[in-house]
Order: C-alpha cells, then sequence, then structure tokens
C-alpha cells in the first residue's frame, strides 16, 4: 500500500459501493435491479421505486454530504488549532448553530431549508469565534481549548433550553437539535451539492497553507505565512461546512474528531491528500453508521448522532492513551 | 484565634471562617424563605414563618406544606451535596478543574435511574431508587480509576470523562426517546435537574441521609488536608493512601447520589462552589466543608427561585440558570490558570 493515490482510488470505490448497499439494505431489502429501474422507468405507482427514490436515496445524498462536510471541518480545525481534540462537535459551533436554528424557527414559524441555513451560518460563526479568541487567550493549549468547548457546549445548551421552554415548547425538543438525525429531514436538490463541491475544491487549492500550519506557529512565519489570516479563512470554511452540516442533519458528533485521525493515520502529513481522504472517508464513515443503526435497532429510527456517541466514546479512551498529545 | 483546650483536645481555630460561614449560612437562610415564599402565588413571609411553625392556615399552609418547602429543601440539599460531592474529588483528584459531572459520574447515576426505570420499577418500590443511582455513579467513577491506572493526568481524566459522558448521554437520550411523550418529557426535565413534583418523604430522606454524610465526611477533614499535597508527602505522612483515596470517592460518590436521584445531575455546581469555598476560606476542609455545602444550597436555591418565577406559567428546571450562572465563571477560571501545568 505504497501509493496513496491507489487508496483513495479505493476509498472512492467504497463509497460508491457503500452508497450501494445503504440504499437497497434496511428495514426492507430492495434489489439492485430495481434500483436501476427507478431510475430508467420511474413508475411513481410503485411502492418500492417510491421509497427507494424519495426516502432511501435522499438520505444516503444526505448521510454522504454531511459526513463528507464534518470530515473535513474537522481536518481544518484541527489544523489551524494544531490541536488533536479540535472538532465542530466538542468545540461547540454544532451546538451554537442548532441554538440559532431553534432562535429562527420560534422568530419565524415558516423557515425555509435557506432560511435555516442562514441561521445555523450565524450560530457556528458565533461559537466558532467565541472558542477561537479564547483558544487564543489560552494559548492554544489542547486541554484547556477542549473545557472551553465542552462548558460553552453546556452554556448553549441551556439557553437553547430556556428560549424553548419560555416560548412554551416542550423541553424535551432540544433533543432533536443537540442529537443530530437522519430521519425526516428536508431533502438536498443539486444546488447544495454542487455548493459544497465547489467549496470543497476551493479548500483543496489552499492545501499548501495547510502545510504551513504543521510546520508550527514560529517555522510558518518564518516561512512567510501570514497565520492570522489564513487562520481567518479556514475558520470561515469551517463554519461553512459546520452550519451546513447542522442545518440539514443537527448535531452530529465525533465524526469530525475520529475523520482526521483515521486520514493522518493512512496519508501521513500532506494535506494534499488528506482533504480528498477526509471527504471520502467522512461519507463512508457516516454511510456505515448510518445503515449499521438501521440493521441493528430496526422499524424505530434511532438518531445516528447517538451511534456517533457510542463509537466515538472509545475513540476518546484511544486520545487518551496518546501520552505524547498532553 | 479561637483556643479551645483541655484535657482531650487542644485545638486553634482562626475567627475568619465563623463569620464567613456565618455569613454564608444567613443568606441561605434568607433564599430558603424566600424559595417558599415566591412563586405563582406570592405568599408573604409571615405567612410563611407560621404556617413552617404549624400556625399557618388555608390554601397557603397547604401550599407551603405539600408543594413548596419540600422543593425548597431538596433544592438546598441536592445544592449542598453536589457541592460537597465536588470538594471532595478535586482534593481526591489533584485538579480543581474536575467534578462529579465533568467526569461523568453524575450521568453515571441518571444511566443508573433509567435502569431502574426501565427494567425494575415494576417490582422494586421508589425507596431503594437511589441504589440504583449510586450502582450507576459507582459504575461510573469504577472505569475512570480502570483507566486512569492511578496515574492522574489532566488530560486524560478530561477526555475519559467526556468519553464516559458521551456514552451515558447517548444511552439516557435513547431512553427518553423509547418512553411514551409524557413520561419523556418529565424524564428530561429531571436529566437537566429539577425540583418538580419532588415529595415531602424524597425531602425528609434526603434531609437524613445528607445529615448523616455530613457528618461522616466533617471528621476526615483532617485526612482531606493532607491529601491536598503531592502523593510522596501524604504517603511520607504514613496514610494508607489509596485505601483513603477509595473511601474518600465513595463518599462523594454517595454525596451526588442523594442530589441526583431526587433532583437530578444539576451541573456546574459540583465545579464552582468549592472553587470559590476554597478561595475564600484557604487550607481547613473542616471549615471549606461545610462552607461549600452552603453555597452550592445557594446556588441552587436561587436558580431554583429564578426558574419558578422567571416566565410563570412555564417552569425552568434548576439545572439550566446553574450551567448559565457556573459555565461562564468555569471559563474565567480556565483564563485565569495561564502558566500553570495544565
Amino acid at each position: 500500500m505504497k501509493n496513496p493515490i491507489l487508496i483513495l482510488l479505493m476509498c472512492l470505490v467504497v463509497l460508491v459501493t457503500m452508497s450501494i448497499v445503504n440504499v437497497l439494505f434496511g428495514h426492507q431489502f430492495y434489489s439492485f435491479q430495481t434500483l436501476v429501474d427507478s431510475f430508467t422507468q420511474y413508475n411513481a405507482q410503485d411502492p418500492e421505486h417510491y421509497i427507494l427514490q424519495n426516502i432511501r436515496i435522499p438520505r444516503a445524498v444526505i448521510a454522504i454530504l454531511v459526513g463528507a462536510c464534518l470530515g473535513m471541518s474537522g481536518l481544518l480545525i484541527q489544523a489551524i488549532t494544531q490541536n488533536p481534540m479540535a472538532s465542530p462537535c466538542i468545540f461547540g459551533i454544532n451546538a451554537g448553530a442548532g441554538f440559532f436554528v431553534v432562535l429562527g424557527i420560534l422568530i419565524f414559524k415558516d423557515l425555509s431549508l435557506v432560511g435555516v441555513m442562514i441561521f445555523s451560518f450565524i450560530g457556528a460563526s458565533i461559537a466558532g469565534f467565541i472558542v477561537l479568541i479564547l483558544a487564543n487567550m489560552v494559548n492554544y493549549s489542547p486541554v484547556k481549548i477542549a473545557l472551553v468547548g465542552i462548558v460553552l457546549t453546556a452554556l448553549i445548551t441551556s439557553l437553547t433550553s430556556i428560549i424553548i421552554i419560555n416560548n412554551g415548547g416542550d423541553p424535551q425538543e432540544v433533543l432533536r437539535w443537540t442529537t443530530g438525525s437522519l430521519t425526516d429531514r428536508p431533502a438536498v436538490d443539486l444546488r447544495f451539492m454542487l455548493g459544497v463541491t465547489v467549496l470543497f475544491v476551493l479548500v483543496s487549492f489552499m492545501a499548501f497553507q495547510l502545510n504551513l500550519f504543521a510546520l508550527g506557529n514560529d517555522t510558518a512565519k518564518a516561512l512567510g505565512q501570514n497565520i492570522f489570516l489564513w487562520r481567518f479563512v479556514f475558520s470561515m470554511f469551517v463554519i461553512l461546512f459546520a452550519g451546513f452540516s447542522v442545518a440539514i442533519a443537527g448535531a452530529i458528533g465525533f465524526i469530525g474528531l475520529i475523520i482526521p485521525h483515521v486520514s493522518r493515520k493512512l496519508f501521513g502529513q500532506e494535506y494534499k491528500l488528506l482533504i480528498p481522504a477526509s471527504i471520502l472517508l467522512g461519507a463512508n464513515f457516516l454511510l456505515l453508521a448510518d445503515l449499521l443503526t438501521r440493521l441493528i435497532v430496526p422499524r424505530t429510527s434511532l438518531p445516528i448522532g447517538l451511534t456517533m456517541s457510542v463509537i466515538g466514546a472509545p475513540f476518546l479512551l484511544y486520545l487518551a492513551k496518546q501520552r505524547k498529545i498532553a | 484565634m479561637i483556643v479551645v483546650q483541655n484535657k482531650y483536645i487542644s485545638y486553634i481555630f482562626e475567627r475568619k471562617p465563623f463569620f464567613y460561614l456565618a455569613i454564608a449560612g444567613i443568606l441561605c437562610i434568607l433564599l430558603f424563605f424566600l424559595a417558599i415564599a415566591l412563586g405563582s402565588e406570592v405568599i408573604p413571609l409571615s405567612n410563611v414563618i407560621q404556617s413552617l411553625f404549624g400556625k399557618g392556615q388555608g390554601t397557603s399552609q397547604f401550599i407551603i406544606q405539600e408543594l413548596r418547602l419540600p422543593r425548597a429543601i431538596t433544592a438546598l440539599l441536592a445544592g449542598g451535596s453536589l457541592a460537597v460531592a465536588g470538594a471532595i474529588v478535586q482534593v481526591v483528584i489533584k485538579n480543581p478543574l474536575t467534578s462529579p459531572d465533568l467526569l461523568g459520574i453524575n450521568s453515571g447515576g441518571t444511566v443508573g435511574a433509567m435502569f431502574y426505570l426501565f427494567f425494575f420499577q415494576s417490582f422494586v418500590p421508589f425507596l431503594f431508587f437511589p441504589i440504583f443511582v449510586f450502582a450507576g455513579s459507582a459504575m461510573a467513577i469504577a472505569i475512570l480509576l480502570f483507566f486512569l491506572k492511578n496515574k492522574i493526568e489532566t488530560f486524560r481524566l478530561i477526555l475519559i470523562g467526556l468519553a464516559l459522558n458521551s456514552i451515558f448521554a447517548a444511552i439516557t437520550t435513547a431512553s427518553l426517546i423509547y418512553t411514551n411523550e409524557k413520561l419523556g418529557s418529565i424524564l428530561y426535565v429531571w436529566t437537566i435537574g429539577s425540583t418538580y413534583g419532588v415529595s415531602s418523604q424524597s425531602a425528609q430522606i434526603m434531609l437524613v441521609i445528607s445529615v448523616i454524610l455530613m457528618f461522616l465526611i466533617l471528621p476526615l477533614s483532617r485526612i482531606l488536608n493532607l491529601h491536598v499535597y503531592p502523593d510522596e508527602i501524604v504517603v511520607n505522612a504514613g496514610e494508607k493512601l489509596p485505601e483513603q483515596r477509595r473511601a474518600l470517592l465513595l463518599i462523594s460518590v454517595l454525596f451526588s447520589t442523594v442530589a441526583v436521584a431526587y433532583v437530578g445531575p444539576v451541573g456546574f455546581v459540583g465545579l464552582i462552589a468549592p472553587h470559590l469555598a476554597k478561595k475564600i476560606i484557604p487550607r481547613d476542609y473542616f471549615f471549606i466543608l461545610p462552607f461549600t455545602f452552603l453555597l452550592g444550597a445557594i446556588l441552587t436555591l436561587f436558580a431554583d427561585i429564578l426558574g419558578r418565577t422567571w416566565n410563570p406559567p412555564y417552569e425552568f428546571p434548576l439545572g439550566v440558570f446553574t450551567t448559565m450562572i457556573g459555565a461562564p465563571y468555569f471559563i474565567y477560571i480556565l483564563l485565569k490558570m495561564e502558566g500553570r501545568r495544565i
């Protein structure tokens, strides 16, 4: 396994296979032929075609997009803070986005998907910048940033509870936004897919700057990098990706934390490879987690955020074993 | 200085701790009366005092005895016990940034409670409910100690706590989703920490257990004073370090169980109350512990009053407000810790 391009291609093949498997398997199994038929000769009367085209495929598309975005935002945030514990979930960015989405829905009763996204971006930016400012104040000490993030998440969740109860809502609604889920989500159309792809390509062109961050602040500065500017630029990307995911699926944790670590294990430190790797692995991972959730706990729609917590907790214990981080 | 000296004991007390304890005590009592007086219907303080001594009349007597008094008592005791639990954990783990909630001990207790509600409720009386909470909390701390392997480092401590919290929260959330909507809603409020619907029987049990626990821990304050120092010094002073550590953690878990079982895993009280107490009264845990208890009680009483009077008829779980107060204070502590070892 010397050739990284080969591994990337394999990831891509796995992604295609995983998507098909994810669409076909579930509470009810559909044959591959039915899937092809539902594209070539769609019959609205056929319940199998209907379910595939209107439930299974949109869900898989959301899983791919959200997984890719979260993997990417995790990679970027770990790069700019040089903190192996960084992720949009632990830093409270997801919670901030969720809070503003709830706020937006309370203010404007019928909020369109674009509206939800705008609020989500606002929330993600506010939480993200608070964390980054505080991170700067504690000199990017990994433990302290992680603690700030945990505490900020608790604070934002409390605020979300307060505004929901204040408007006569059921306090349990908070759970809908604090645990991400792929069930009953609005379908994502072509515009969003295209937008996200463009952003991915844009980031790929900046891989060199990310490589500089990995050299450490002093070296990067000596090589002429404007650290402050690039930190800002990449923070904007983190916020776009995280905000987009929360607007669609709620706050799904741990992908942003795990995927960058796995990518670095497979591809080393070269960000030209790490960027596509995080995208592909993130999408693969969420598709797999979604499939497992549906197969292990059938009939009920267990939120995928819970599966992620169960997968993510042992990963944290693994991180705790890596002494060198502290 | 106050000197107590006779044939058996000889003690020198400073005056200041007594002064601070008195102030905190008065504040706590004041808030306690306010918690009874304020609510959807405001009862004059004179009536409150009358009915507390059994001379009240009519509806206000009923409201006080059956509704407000149990809530005020449980809020006070929950805050106090969580604060003491936090103070003990902070000494034993030797880290001012830990607390039963950050380490996952409280969320472990929550999982124990869910276990009771789903599998044992039908044939085990509610009286034994705290045992399940205790089992959950004890399990959490056992896992924590297993992964720490006696080498306590902040980074690993926080990661393991985070891991425990996330897995326990996932189990709790899944249980909440599978219950019917009404029960799920009540349970969810409890997982934030609320005095909603506590019975006077619960208040009595809490009172008895917390008093017993306080009498248990106060004589041990000498050991706590010693555990502040590095491990080698404790061992050199002739103390049995691992045994004492386990015993102290056990008492701490008992304290947090009292609170979690009846009011819920209230956030941040166990973190900031001990921190604040140690700032005001340094050194002697014989004073720090009761002072911490009072500070925690003040915090939860205040949060409870706020939750009931903020925007009636809606009621906010008190845990929401302790977090709103505690989280910023915690970030402030973190920022001020510049230059220390973490």
